[in-house]
């Protein structure tokens, strides 16, 4: 049975004060609602790095990313009020609008198309440049293959192997069902691995080990 | 996989490296702000019980105005005690339902003595 918002934000609220020392994220929104300013402050810190994160590898733009994680906090604040616990995870619920307004940027961005000439070349290691350096080249080389995959391998390789999120969750987050969200990871990380070949002694690998 | 290519494993350590743990400062200002400005616009939400009984406020303000319980409970009694004098009118109050049939041209012209004589000569047919 399906309560009303009031009612299922009325049960939160009850149940936080029920010896539970870390509050849920709906608890923490029933009472970011009610006008605790604290909760806001837990819940940021909670899911803004996560969902900064996660828009700046699939936007591969630091600052876009940063405008998505604060559009995708805003959104959660004005629907704090209507939030229905039992319908979705604050978490979920973030990502999946984050994902959102990152598909709208990348299609107004290219207008329609993919372009790859925009993604940014990986560094060259400079000689004798120490472990940080190479760290670098490396992660660049990782963000330039993973921008010229296609948007939903993206978001699919990035949920599950950089965020770390199981399978059930992505396939919410992007409106998918769990075998898709299979399919789209197992095809980034394909392309990912075409885009990357011949370069493992510059990702500092050692080619013995292939 | 040809022998160039990344293993799953390197692919999955190097994707985990380019995990992100925190934000930068200015960016959580701007969250937070944006939270101190919507929150006034959703902290006036009227609690669940209050919300519930919000539609009975003006049956209670009128209550109190009558007197609350106990004066509504007169005002019915009243109600009632002349609603029953209509009905059944006690000895010595005319009859409304009987003077209703009259016209109220008759009404109009009769004078006290010509009601008396009316009266007398009807008591007289009944003796």
């Amino acid at each position: 049975m399906n309560d009303s918002p009031n009612i299922a934000t009325a049960r939160a609220v009850r149940d936080s004060s029920r010896a539970d020392p870390v509050p849920s994220d709906d608890v923490l929104l029933a009472q970011f609602a009610r006008g605790d300013d604290r909760a806001a402050k837990e819940l940021a810190a909670r899911h803004l790095p996560r969902v900064l994160s996660v828009a700046v590898r699939v936007l591969g733009d630091r600052a876009e990313a940063e405008d998505v994680a604060q559009e995708a906090l805003l959104r959660l604040w004005r629907i704090a009020p209507d939030w229905e616990p039992d319908r979705a995870k604050v978490s979920t619920w973030l990502y999946r609008v984050a994902m959102n307004l990152c598909i709208d940027r990348k299609r107004r961005a290219r207008g329609g198309t993919v372009d790859i000439d925009a993604v940014p070349e990986p560094m060259d290691p400079a000689p004798g440049a120490p472990e940080a350096m190479q760290a670098k080249a490396r992660q660049a080389a990782l963000d330039a293959a993973l921008q010229a995959l296609p948007d939903r391998q993206r978001q699919a390789v990035v949920l599950r192997h950089i965020e770390g999120l199981a399978n059930p969750q992505i396939a919410e987050i992007m409106g998918l069902g769990v075998e898709a969200v299979e399919s789209l990871t197992a095809r980034g990380k394909r392309g990912l691995k075409a885009a990357l070949a011949g370069r493992r002694g510059e990702l500092g690998f050692d080619d013995d080990q292939a | 996989m040809t022998k160039h290519e990344l293993t799953d494993a390197e692919l999955e350590r190097m994707l985990a490296d380019l995990r992100l743990d925190t934000g930068p400062d200015d960016l959580m200002a701007r969250v937070l702000a944006d939270a101190a400005a919507e929150q006034p616009k959703t902290a006036h939400i009227i609690p669940l019980a209050v919300r519930r009984r919000a539609p009975r406020r003006f049956a209670g303000q009128l209550r109190a105005q009558l007197g609350g319980w106990a004066g509504l409970g007169g005002l019915a009694a009243a109600c009632a005690a002349g609603v029953w004098i209509g009905f059944a009118p006690p000895q010595g109050l005319p009859d409304p339902a009987e003077l209703m049939s009259l016209a109220d041209s008759e009404i109009e012209y009769m004078d006290t003595q010509l009601l008396a004589a009316i009266e007398a000569e009807s008591l007289a047919e009944d003796g």
